[in-house]
């Protein structure tokens, strides 16, 4: 009764306060049973932000590819995942161009990357 | 799931301020021009927002950073949480190190990753498990 008091008024629990709550159950050997029980009641809000893409408002849009192309996505991904599967790929290609501006935009700024950093950078991060 | 760079906080801050960082922003500016040309996402977890912030004046030039740079925060999951405790308990670490585990574990969101940090010791002993990590020192 104490653990869940304590869980029903506080509305972000620490380490400490998790563990007072887990701890009783463990040694009770009640852990398996009631532990999602106890993590149910953590504020999920603190997760806030986490489906932010899922909820934001949807906009339709009408666009035009290659048949060939279409065919290839709709096979890839199914009727019902091709939103999901453009809005990935708009995503991707958005930022890649936002990065590719901000790069340009450093090296404008300071130069381009001494050879020394790019062997550095290659060596660090083999291809697949 | 596609590649990604991770930037950790020096990362973040060698960017933010790249007029004054010298050779940290040289080395920063050289692994996101590789990141780039493989097509990877980069990403900053969001605890490495909290070793980040400065005060008004430098917060902007990190605010500016993650504003359409094509640089974007990656949100704490539950997930990436509770593989973060996992990782700190494997290599015996204390939570004084989680902004590095939660760092790990968000790199293991992906299929492979590369973590752009300034503290590559700590990096590398959370970074064991399978997909390998591969580190960056900035």
């Amino acid at each position: 009764m104490k653990q869940a008091a304590i869980a029903e008024s506080q509305p972000f629990l620490d380490g400490r306060v998790c563990r007072s709550l887990w701890r009783p159950l463990q040694n009770a050997g009640t852990l398996d049973r009631r532990y999602p029980r106890v993590l149910s009641r953590l504020p999920t809000y603190s997760y806030r932000g986490m489906n932010q893409i899922m909820t934001a408002p949807a906009a339709k849009l009408s666009i035009s590819l290659p048949a060939s192309l279409a065919k290839a996505v709709r096979k890839r991904v199914g009727g019902r995942g091709l939103s999901g599967f453009f809005a990935q790929a708009a995503a991707h290609e958005l930022e890649r161009q936002q990065l590719g501006a901000f790069i340009t935009e450093l090296t404008q700024l300071n130069g381009p990357p001494s050879k020394a950093a790019v062997a550095a950078a290659r060596r660090a991060w083999p291809k697949r | 799931m596609a590649e990604a760079l991770i930037l950790d906080s020096e990362a973040v801050n060698a960017l933010a301020r790249s007029s004054q960082r010298g050779v940290l922003e040289d080395r920063a500016l050289a692994i996101l021009s590789l990141a780039h040309d493989r097509r990877a996402l980069v990403r900053v977890p969001a605890p490495v927002l909290a070793e980040v912030r400065k005060g008004p004046r430098f917060d902007a030039a990190v605010n500016h950073l993650l504003n359409d740079r094509g640089i974007t925060v990656l949100e704490l999951t539950r997930k990436i949480a509770q593989q973060a405790g996992a990782l700190l308990t494997e290599a015996r670490m204390s939570s004084v190190n989680a902004v590095d585990a939660f760092v790990v574990a968000s790199a293991l969101e992906f299929a492979a990753a590369l973590v752009a940090t300034g503290d590559p010791k700590d990096i590398r002993r959370l970074a064991t498990r399978p997909p390998s990590v591969s580190v960056f020192s900035i």
